[in-house]
């Protein structure tokens, strides 16, 4: 299941990007549609979050360390991080911000899949 | 006697890029992605070296140390490109090429000296291990300053000229 949601939200992470580098290309302002795709994304990481505490906390799943528990938390805090800093922006280059957040984002799924299963 | 911050402010207000926010608080533009990068490589780096020198600080003390003085770098380049988004470019333009000398030293010495990384450091082979982007970043910054030491300096020259035409009193 956990797995399942990682791999969604790694698929959800890249669209965003995808997205969001189309609207620094072409659009003037930044789209309230892009904003909703984080908030989406950002629901999709709460969830992975709290599978994976539900998982350590009921024992179903050995506590993975450290590094799983620093990565699970920036999952959780970049994207509300960039957003706050975007409030009063929403020219083009925001949409580039979310952008490389989105691929952040990304990466740190796969990192946390990873050190979930103890491949790092 | 005009405040030149006040008037490379002003400066900025005429770009379309570059408009400040509603609060007049930080100025809007193409470096806000330099800076989230910035930001992004100094978590990444730091809570890298961290967890690399608690954990087995002598395996490699060298990579690890060297990530460690990689996430300072990118700390005050952060700061620095936040400054320079202000007008005040003289400490980006110094740290920026001291962040691309560490990247192009450190990823020349791990490829001619690799008994000396036993372990990767963030600069590494050139970054390769972040995509690369550890060697892109100076170089889209020392490009981004230079286009903003050009657009900010007619302000600068013009603040100077009304402070020289200013009658004295």
């Amino acid at each position: 299941m956990i797995e399942l949601v990682t791999t969604a939200v790694m698929v959800l992470a890249g669209a965003v990007t995808v997205f969001a580098l189309g609207c620094f290309s072409l659009a003037g302002s930044r789209p309230r549609a892009l904003d909703r795709a984080v908030v989406v994304l950002e629901g999709g990481l709460v969830l992975r979050a709290m599978l994976g505490v539900g998982a350590i906390v009921s024992g179903q799943h050995a506590f993975p360390g450290g590094t799983h528990v620093a990565y699970l938390v920036t999952s959780v805090a970049i994207l509300p991080v960039a957003l706050g800093t975007l409030v009063d922006d929403q020219t083009r280059w925001s949409a580039a911000v979310l952008a490389v957040t989105c691929l952040a984002v990304l990466v740190v799924a796969l990192r946390l899949q990873m050190t979930w299963d103890g491949h790092a | 006697m005009p405040d030149p911050t006040a008037g490379r402010g002003g400066a900025t207000a005429k770009g379309s890029a570059e408009s400040p926010t509603a609060s007049g608080a930080f100025p809007l533009g193409p470096h806000r992605v330099l800076i989230a990068l910035y930001a992004l490589f100094t978590l990444a780096a730091g809570a890298r070296s961290s967890v690399q020198l608690a954990q087995n600080a002598g395996v490699a003390p060298v990579a690890y140390g060297l990530s460690a003085a990689a996430a300072c770098t990118y700390a005050a380049g952060w700061y620095a490109i936040a400054r320079a988004a202000r007008g005040r470019t003289a400490l980006a333009s110094v740290l920026l090429w001291v962040e691309l000398t560490g990247v192009l030293v450190v990823g020349t010495l791990s490829l001619v000296e690799p008994d000396w990384f036993p372990d990767a450091s963030v600069w590494s082979d050139y970054g390769i291990g972040y995509g690369f982007v550890p060697v892109a970043l100076p170089i889209g910054g020392l490009l981004w300053l230079r286009w903003q030491i050009r657009r900010t300096r007619p302000a600068v020259i013009d603040d100077l000229r009304l402070e020289h035409d200013q009658p004295p009193g």
